[in-house]
Formats: structure tokens, sequence, C-alpha cells
């Protein structure tokens, strides 16, 4: 599945670069989203759980910065993750395009989605459903929550241990937008945020 | 008083609808474990390792096999063959080693205390793979650099010339052309596939029940697979909650079960879930063609030239190469036409393996055949009716031998279609159309011819009559719906002179009836019947020196009449002759060239503008199954297809995504249709009997899933071309044909 | 198709499951009629750790006028609210659509509450109870509260419920008079989930205009969302047939589903709407 969208953030483009990479502020804007470096540079560990009424899904898996390239302003990160319980899992390629707009930055962000398991098999259409409009909404909360701050060390998010459409603070986003897709688009196009517990990864059906 | 013609009314469903009957999964013997399967989540990847140690850990678990664990003890199941072809030597291996070709193929079999426990263990089947590229379009596979299989992606060749095609479409006036997408279909019996493998290690006996449609093929592909002497081995049907095809060959999680009963000294049922069948029963149909017909301007149909693209799937049962190999054979359809040239091209795909459903390539063909046929008359202007009839092969030209080599048996194709239209009331049909039309409204008329190639080959048939108590009759065939207990009774009862409550039919089991073909091609009655019909006469003769004895008659001057021996005025019955002389019985192996039933459908549809529902007004069917043994049955078998025809073109369709996930994979996204939703159909019997066997029968299951597609596809192309729209490709869902009549781009 | 391992429990009263719920809330799932929580288990995608299943919390069962309005208990079966005279009488609406909730055989199971709860876009309780401006009552071990349709239903299978929190009742105001009411819906095989569908509430006013009006559509957008727009523009206005196919586009602009499918469900949903008006408008006509 490819989604594709794109927000303007009154930033200029050095900044928004900066945020971008910086993968632990970047997963701030998600709640119930928890990574922790792997040791190895660019690469987080990461497990998310996400509830969309009855249906839950938990993954765990992998997201590393797979390649930068500083002249064009593109950043590409690939996640990779497998379902706690059952035997499917996720993968998806984010690519952000930043772009210098006369009063900010334009951030394209075309991520390639693929779900196995049952996942990807049921939903009579549900999950894809969202999965277009919340990226859309993502890329909105991507400017007020990461560039709205100052950089660096914001207020820590309240814990969470997983992300559920009931939590008050998501409920006008949900109320427009499915827990799964925000979810699992917010965690694709930030990376992970810096966690003591870890995120899943939200894998999108499709 | 003859029973063979006679509506009775089936015997054997007072089990099925008091909940009596005996199914695979009613099955539970002592020490019975249960078997879930470890699936490939992906389409398309190299498997590098399975580890089952988590599974091993979990409760319940009493074993866990993997390919490797079968290793070489195991083959992988048998891949068929096709005359004149090439097949290449793909069949699907038992569990998966190496790599996993669809979403669904089975990697790892689980045995546990419960079901539950063992689907619990199966989720932690951990699988490392390495996912490769998916192969979906089958028109673009032969060339893809991405190769399922060593010998490439191409699994089947064939193609066949004959006559002068190029000679033809040199002189034809018109050259029609059309291209076709016929997508795959899951054939969702009521109770899905399974068996009970039982092993006797000490008599080292294995004994398999199969929710099947015979005993023999699933016997034949154990032995082959398990290296196993069919002597040791014993397959039984239990009663079968449908097939349509899809229980012809096992599958591979059948032979899976069984070595697991085998290493386990436990009885091990695998009792499919509706998911799995989704996933893994091979589907049907699945075929992409592109064909032309070669037209004279007064109508003849000169040539037919057609290149088929079959959607085979990941790998090769022994019937898969079957469906589109008629399509290929039938492609002249009811017609005389004099050269057609088939080209058959079966590509591997990453999907479960097709297979036989219901109509199993000729559906396909009567589609391409139909709608070529209807756009030539569009395109010439004339008459679509007329334009058939000039073309039918005649009724005086039977037995008819097809340009591509197929031996049409008897029929009359025009009475076929004047008997639908009649029952269509086609002039009052025209008449709506016309004022619909008038009031701005998308109306269509439609007409498809059937061709049915059905049974073939031999069966074989035992008889035993006692001097009281049932009369026994063995047969090879094998119902899983079909009503054999009545009809073969009929059959049986006037042969033998007995009532049909006095016949006892058994089947299914491969100890009590090792020799046999089995039920698939419609050809129970013709083939089954016939055998039956032969040993029964067979054992009639034998009867006879001692029935001459019993009338103190010469045996010349004893005749069968009426149900008994009759000489001088003194009858006999074979009761009486086993009586005085003890048990009779007799066997016979009955073989029989091809049969080809016909039939002609049409359809009256409207299309609403405003959702594209499409409303079917009216249905008629005229069919010609030779003699009909029992019209009541036959009708039942009319009316089923025709729900499942109607099924095709309005809402099956399997859906594939991108990366050859199966996106219909429940009945919330598979729709199937409703009572509700299946129109009146009028219905009656054309009747010529077939030269080839003693009834005259020839097969009626699957007609109406042949002709009703071609009619429908027909009926809305009629109701598009009018507003100036091609014709599309089944299903005719309502988004599809709204799209189509705003025309909106996809 | 087995459901993961559960643990279960059975409660008798409201008490003992507000217990419950308030312990294992955030792992437990409420099993009522099963008709929708059933299949997610069996496919796994729900996994709840503990189903407390409320069948035989017979308190929650009762299906009753008082003070005008009807009270439904959220474990009162689809089948009984469609049998029922009284609501075939004063709610037509919502006989109407309980009908068209899958198969006879569902409904002598599947619950009222449990529809409500599950929220699925698609299900025809969900909107008619929107339409009709009912009123949600939900209790927990906390206290009680009451939602109205917009607060409860937050997105596909989602409500404001939380998690130790049980809808026990919804309670439904009774209808003006000289109003019509008409539920329509389209499924492309009998019984299946709807692919569009409207509910109409019209009322007439004293010089047979329309008084107001209001519309919500079924399999339209992650909730059963009102087409505020068409209601307004049919408030005032005199429901001619012009009139009405305007009012059905506007709700068509509320259809939310994905870019691929959106013109063909715009088209469907526009076209039921209208239906749904002038049925209603017809009714609306004959009872004045």
């Amino acid at each position: 599945m490819k989604l594709k969208n794109e927000v303007v953030v009154t930033a200029p483009l050095d900044r928004t670069w900066a945020a971008l990479l910086d993968v632990p502020r970047v997963a701030r804007a998600l709640p119930g989203a928890t990574v922790e470096p792997d040791g190895v540079e660019g690469v987080y560990r990461g497990a998310l759980k996400v509830r969309l009424g009855p249906i839950a899904m938990e993954y765990e898996g992998v997201a590393r910065l797979q390649d930068v390239d500083e002249d064009e302003y593109v950043a590409s990160f690939r996640l990779q993750g497998r379902e706690v319980a059952g035997p499917g899992g996720a993968s998806a390629t984010i690519t952000n395009r930043l772009v210098p707009e006369e009063n900010g930055t334009r951030v394209v962000v075309e991520t390639d989605l693929a779900v196995t398991g049952r996942a990807a098999q049921f939903g009579r259409g549900l999950m894809e459903d969202v999965a277009g409009r919340l990226l859309e909404q993502f890329a909105a909360r991507l400017e007020t929550e990461v560039l709205a701050g100052d950089a660096g060390a914001a207020a820590q998010p309240p814990p969470a241990e997983s992300l559920d459409l009931g939590a008050v603070a998501w409920r006008p986003l949900l109320r427009r937008y499915g827990l799964v897709v925000a979810v699992g688009v917010g965690a694709f196009l930030l990376g992970f945020a810096l966690r003591r517990r870890p995120v899943v990864v939200i894998v999108e059906r499709r | 008083m003859t029973f063979v013609g006679r509506s009775l009314r089936r015997v054997e469903d007072l089990r099925f609808i008091t909940g009596r009957a005996r199914y695979l999964d009613d099955l539970d013997p002592p020490g019975l474990a249960h078997a879930a399967f470890a699936r490939s989540v992906h389409a398309h990847a190299r498997l590098h390792a399975v580890d089952a140690r988590r599974a091993l850990a979990s409760p319940g678990v009493v074993a866990v096999l993997t390919g490797e664990d079968l290793g070489e003890s195991v083959r992988s199941l048998p891949a068929g063959m096709l005359e004149d072809g090439v097949v290449a030597d793909a069949g699907h291996p038992v569990l998966a080693r190496g790599a996993v070709r669809y979403v669904g193929e089975p990697i790892a079999l689980v045995v546990a205390e419960s079901r539950a426990a063992a689907e619990d263990a199966a989720e932690l089947v951990d699988c490392e793979y390495e996912p490769r590229e998916p192969v979906l379009d089958p028109r673009t596979a032969p060339d893809s650099l991405v190769r399922l299989h060593e010998a490439g992606n191409v699994l089947v060749r064939w193609s066949r010339s004959r006559g002068d095609v190029e000679a033809a479409f040199a002189a034809a006036d018109r050259v029609v052309s059309c291209s076709f997408s016929i997508p795959r279909l899951v054939a969702a019996p009521i109770e899905p596939r399974g068996a009970l493998a039982e092993y006797d290690a000490e008599a080292d006996v294995l004994v398999v029940h199969c929710s099947a449609q015979d005993p023999h093929r699933p016997l034949a592909q154990l032995t082959h697979a398990l290296g196993r002497d069919a002597v040791r081995t014993r397959v039984v049907v239990p009663d079968v909650g449908g097939a349509f095809g899809s229980k012809g060959a096992i599958g591979p999680e059948v032979v899976a079960a069984a070595a697991a009963a085998m290493r386990l000294g436990r009885p091990v049922k695998w009792a499919e879930d509706r998911l799995e069948n989704f996933l893994a029963a091979y589907q049907g149909r699945g075929l992409e063609a592109d064909a032309e017909l070669a037209v004279s301007a007064e109508g003849r149909l000169l040539g037919l030239r057609a290149r088929l693209c079959a959607d085979l799937g990941a790998y090769l049962y022994p019937t898969t190469a079957v469906p589109p190999h008629t399509t290929a054979m039938l492609i002249t359809g009811a017609y005389a036409v004099p050269a057609a040239e088939v080209e058959l091209v079966g590509v591997a795909t990453t999907k479960p393996p097709t297979g036989p459903y219901r109509g199993a390539g000729r559906p396909e063909a009567a589609l391409i055949v139909e709608r070529l046929v209807e756009q030539a008359a569009r395109e010439l202007e004339v008459d679509p009716f007329e334009l058939r009839r000039s073309n039918f092969v005649p009724r005086d030209a039977f037995p008819y031998e097809t340009a591509l080599g197929w031996v049409y048996d008897s029929g009359d194709f025009e009475r076929c279609l004047d008997t639908a239209l009649e029952l269509l009331d086609v002039e009052r049909a025209r008449e709506e159309r016309e004022w619909a039309r008038a009031e701005g409204r998308v109306a269509g008329l439609g007409v498809g011819m059937v061709i049915e190639r059905c049974g073939g080959d031999w069966e074989s048939a035992r008889v035993a009559v006692e001097p009281d108590g049932p009369v026994v009759v063995w047969t090879g065939s094998s119902p899983h719906g079909q009503g054999h207990e009545t009809t073969f009774s009929q059959i049986a009862a006037d042969e033998l002179g007995m009532e049909p409550e006095e016949i006892e039919l058994r089947w299914g089991d491969s100890g009590e009836v090792p020799a046999g073909v089995g039920t698939f091609a419609s050809r129970s009655v013709a083939m089954g019947g016939s055998a039956l019909v032969h040993a029964a006469r067979s054992l009639r003769e034998r009867a006879l020196p001692h029935a001459a004895r019993l009338l103190s008659a010469p045996e010349v001057d004893v005749t069968w009449e009426g149900g008994a021996f009759v000489a001088d005025g003194r009858r006999v019955g074979l009761r009486e002759v086993a009586a005085a002389a003890g048990r009779l019985e007799a066997d016979s192996r009955f073989e029989s060239p091809l049969l080809f039933s016909s039939g002609a459908y049409a359809a009256a549809v409207e299309i609403e503008r405003s959702t594209g529902r499409l409303h079917v007004l009216r249905l008629a069917a005229a069919d010609d199954p030779g003699r009909v043994v029992n019209p009541l049955l036959a009708e039942g078998q009319v009316l089923g297809a025709v729900a499942q025809g109607l099924g095709q073109s309005l809402v099956e369709e399997a859906v594939y995504d991108e990366n050859g996930q199966l996106r219909t994979a429940s009945f919330a996204d598979y729709k199937l249709l409703t009572a509700a939703e299946v129109p009146p159909l009028a219905s009656t019997f054309v009747e010529t009997p077939s030269p080839h066997n003693p009834l005259g029968a020839k097969g009626v299951g699957e007609a109406g899933a042949i002709g009703m597609p071609a009619a429908l596809a027909n009926a809305v192309a009629d109701a598009l071309a009018a507003e100036g729209i091609a014709g599309l490709d089944p299903p005719f869902t309502e988004e599809k044909l709204w799209r189509a009549l705003t025309r909106r781009e996809d | 198709m087995k459901p993961a391992p559960f643990a279960y429990d059975d409660p008798r009263g409201l008490d003992e499951t507000l217990d419950l719920l308030a312990r294992h809330g955030e792992d437990a799932k409420v099993l009522a009629g099963g008709q929708s929580l059933l299949p997610l288990l069996n496919f796994r995608l729900a996994r709840p750790t503990r189903l407390v299943d409320v069948n035989r919390v017979d308190e929650l069962a009762y299906l009753r006028r008082r003070g005008g309005n009807l009270r439904i208990g959220a474990l009162t079966r689809a089948a009984t609210l469609e049998r029922s005279p009284l609501v075939a009488a004063e709610w037509p609406l919502l006989r109407e659509a309980v009908r068209l909730v899958g198969h006879p055989q569902i409904r002598s199971r599947g619950t009222v509450g449990g529809s409500v709860a599950h929220a699925d876009p698609a299900a025809e309780l969900p909107a008619v109870l929107a339409a009709l401006e009912s009123r949600f009552h939900l209790r927990s071990r906390r206290g009680g509260r009451t939602l109205g349709p917009e607060e409860l239903f937050v997105t596909h299978l989602t409500t404001a419920l939380a998690p130790d929190e049980l809808l026990v009742e919804i309670e439904v105001p009774p209808l003006p008079s000289r109003a019509g009411t008409a539920f329509v819906e389209y499924a492309r095989v009998h019984g299946d989930f709807a692919l569009g569908g409207a509910a109409a509430v019209v009322v007439l006013g004293e010089d047979g205009t329309c008084e107001r009006a209001v519309v919500t559509l079924v399999a339209a957008a992650p909730t059963p969302v009102r087409a505020r727009e068409a209601e307004e523009a049919l408030a005032g206005g005199s429901l001619t047939e012009e009139g009405i196919r305007a009012a059905a586009d506007l709700a068509a602009a509320e259809v939310d589903v994905p870019e691929a499918e959106r013109p063909y469900r715009r088209a469907l949903v526009s076209e039921l709407t209208r239906r749904a008006l002038e049925r209603a408008v017809t009714r609306a006509r004959e009872a004045a």
C-alpha cells in the first residue's frame, strides 16, 4: 500500500531537517509508541500496541535510518515488525523529502507499507479506510508537536502502555481518523520516540 | 412399473436434515489428536529456517512436523499430465522446504490434544522468511525474472490448430475480437476439507477418512506421496457436505496428517476451518484470454483463434491443467466452425493452485465463444439467434467431430435454443426491453449455449442379490450431494425387478469398492449408473440358467419381462433364483468415450442507473442431458448450478492485492448469493439420448454454471451496447456497472 | 479459527459485572450476543484475556416506555425489538431498520446494546438510534454518565466507553406528531453488511413545510454521521422533489471513504438518502 502526503511546516529547512533526523524527538508526537536505540547507529528497537475497538494488534520490531541524502534533504526509514502473538508482520519504507517553501518547509512523505497475517486479510476495507487520511493529519501534527516547541527536551509525554482510541487527547483526531492508521503512520513517519517501554511499530493492514 | 424417468424424492435427505449424517468432523476415535498448520504469511519467500521450539513448549502439543522432518520419506503430490501437452513437474510439496509460494501454504503441522491448542501452538512456529517479489499477473509472469520453479513460470503448454485457420481469417469479411479476464473463484462448500488418519503399526495398515469426492483419487495420491502400497492403505469417504470439484484432489495437509499419524501412533484429524479453505483450497477459473472469430458477410463462422493464459497458482495438482485444456477444446462451442487454433499457456503465480470447480473450463469456453458470436451479430447487424441457428452443428450431423477433435455424441442445439427462448417468452422480453430503453432505462437480453463435456473413462459397479434383505449395489461413484442413493436405486430397481426401497447403495470405501474412477465431470449417472446397468444385466445372465430350471423351460425360451424371468406364462424373480441357487453377484467395468450434454440459457436484465444494481428479470434454461433418470433431482442440479453461475456473474471473485494477500478471505468479503437473490428460473429438459451407454444419459450437474454466466454476460453486453459501452468482465458488480454507465475511469 | 485462550466470567447482576470491569477492564471484553465479537475472536483479530459474559444479567434486558421515552435495556435482543408492538407503533424507524440487521438467526442473539457498543459504521441500529437523537446511559463503579450519539461514537468500532464502563440503557425520545421516518439501505446480498444507507426523520410544520429533518448515514463514514448540511437545507423548505434531491446530494458529500471508492459510494448514498427522504415525507404527510 502506497501512501503519500505533504505538509508545510512553518520552520526553515535546516531546523526541519534536524528535527526529522532526531528520531526520539519526532516520535514524541506518537503517544503509546516507544523506541530505544539498538546500540547500532541509526537503529531503534520498538514495539507498538494498538487498539481499534476490540481489535488489538501488537507488533515489535526494528526501525533503521536507511539512507540520508544531505544534499537533497531526503531521508528514508525502513521499519520491520512482527506480530507479538500471531504469525504476521509488517514492513514499511518511509521516505521523507524536504523542499524549501516561501514561508517554511514542505515535507513530502511517501510510505510503502506491506502487512501480512490476519490484519492483511480482514477488515472489510476497514483499515485502509483510515490510512490515507490519517497520514494527512499526522503530517499536520508534525508541525505542532515537533516544531512548535523548542528543539531538544520538552516535557516527557505521559507514560502509556498502548495507544488507545479511548484516550481523551486523541478523541478529536480519532473522531475523523482511525487509530490504527494514525499510530501507524505516526510511527512510520517519525521513527520512534525515546521511551522506557518498547513501542510497537504499527503495522497496518496492507 | 419403471422408476427411471420418475421424479422420486430423495431418500438420503432424512438423515441429513435430522442431523444424523456423519461428516469428517463427527468422527472421534479414542486417542484422537488434532492438527493445525503453521502457514506462510508471504506470497513468495525463501524459507530459511523453521523453529518449532516455542510451539513444542505450548500446552497440549504432541508434536510438530516440518518439511525438514518429513525429509525424503514423503514425495510431493503428483502433478498430472496432459495429452499432447507439456506439464512441468511442479507438484505440491507436502510441507514447504526452502521456499513458500502462496499465502497459506502449509509450513508445519502441529498436533495437539485439541484444535484450539494446536492453533495456539501454530502461531508460535517461528519461520525465518526472506520475502521475495510476488508473481501475480499471468500475462506477465512468463517473462518475469522472478522464477517460481526451476522450469520457470510456465507450467503448462498446449496448442492445437486444425483446419486452415490462416485461410479462414484471410477470407473473412469481418474479424471480431474480444479479450477476457475471468477471475478466480472460491468453491466454498459448506463443509471445508478434512481427513482423519489412523495407522495400525503392527499390521502396517493406514486408514484415512477423507472428505472427498471419491476414495480412489485420494488413495492414489496418498500412496504416491507416502510411497505406500495401495493394498495396505484404505480411504473411506464419510458423508460429505459438498465439494463442487474442490475435493477431487487431496491437499498436502492430508498427506501430512497421515505421516503424523504414522509417526505418533495416534489418530490425527485435520478438520479444515473456513479461513484455511479460503487461503489454501484450490480455486476455480482464473483465465486471461484473447480470442478472434472470423466471419463472412453472410454470417458464416469461418474460423476461431484463441490465446489462453491460465492463472494456475503456485503448484500443479493432478487436475490443475484440466479446466484450461477443456476450455481450449470446447472453444468452438455449439457451432460448426471448420477451422480453429488455440494456444494455451498455464502460468505459475504466487497464489494457491487452481483446479476444477463446477463447470471446470466449460464456463470459460462458453463465455468466450458466446460473447464472440454475440459481438459478431452486433457488428454484422443481424439477429443473434439467427446467426447462431445458421451456424449450429445441425441436428442430423451427430456424431459430430469438432475442428479440434472432440466428438459430440448427440444433441439438438436448435431445439434447445428455441425452447429456451420460448420459456423466456423472448417476444415479450424484447418488447419490455424496448419499452425500458424508450424510458431511458438500461436493459438487455442475452443467450448462452452450453456444451458440457462429461462422462468418459470408466466406472465400476457390483451388485448382489440374496433371497431376502437389501439388494446391495457397490459403486465406484461417490455422492457428495448429488443424490446417488435415490437415482441409483431407481436404476437398480428397474434392472433387477425390485422396489427402490430394497436397494442399498454402498460407496466411498476403497476397502469395499477397490476399483473406480469417482465423481466429477458430471459423470455419476452416465458412468456410474451405466456400470450399474451392466452389472445388473450381467447378474441376470448368471441367474438365467437357474431361472430356466425353476421355470422348467429351456433357456432360449426364457425372457426378462416386467422385472422377472418369464417363460410360458410363468414368472420367477431374482429373489427366488437366489433362494434356489444361492447368492447372486456380478460386477462390471463400464467404459465410455466422452459424452456431451448441451443446452441454451437465456436472460433478460435491467441495470439501475443510480446504484448500478443488476436486476435479473427473466431466466430460462433448456438443458439436454440425454435421458433424464430423475427429473426432480436433475432440476435441482440445474437450479444449484444456476445459483453458482449467477454468483460468479454478480458477486464472486477471489481478489489478491499487490502483495499477493487474499483480500476476500471470509464471507464478509467474498460474497455468496442467498436464495433471495436467485430469481425464478423457467427450466425444462430436451432429451437427445447418448448412444454411448444403455441409459442414454449424459450429465447435468454443471450446465447452469456454464450457460448462466454466458447468457448474463451477453445480456449485460447487450444492455451496455445500447449505451455505447463495450462489454465488461465478470463479476458485474454494482460499482463496476455504475462506473461504466457514468463513464468513470477506474 | 479458534479464539486465543481467555478467562471467562459469568456474572448474574449489574453490580457484579461492574466490579469485574473495574478490576479487569483493560483486558476484558463484554460478551453479549456475540454476533460481532465472536468472529473477531475466531479470526484472532481480538484477543481479550477475559470475556465478561453478560447474557445472564437479566436486569439489563427490558423494553419499556416511561415518561414518553422508549427505554431499551442494553441486553434487549434485536429480535425483541423487531417483534415489539410498542416499537412498531411508536418508533417504526427502529423496526424498519432492525429487520435489515443480518438474518433472523443473528437477530435472535444480537443485542441492541452490543450493536451500539460495537460501533460498526455499517450497522443499522447506531444510525437509527442517532437519527432519533437517543441518549446512551453508561455505568461504571465510578458512577454513571449519559452521552449523545456524537459523543458516544468516536470512529470505526470505537465508542467513548471507558474500559470499566458498561452501556446499560438506550433512551429514545418520542417522535413528534406529524413526523415521518424511513430507513433505506443497500447491501449486495441479503443480510450482508450495508454498502450504504440512510435514516431519515422528517417533521412537518402546520403548513406542511419541513419543520425539521434529521438524516444519518450508514456505512458512509467511520461513525453514523449526521448529514447536518442536508438537514439545514430541508428545514423550512417545501420538500419538493428537487429540494429532496439537493439535500440528498449534500448528504452524499459527507461520505468519507477511501478516495478510490468515493464516487460510487457517494452516488449510492445520494440515491438512498433521496429514497429515504421521499418515503419519510410521504409518511409524514399521511400522519398529518
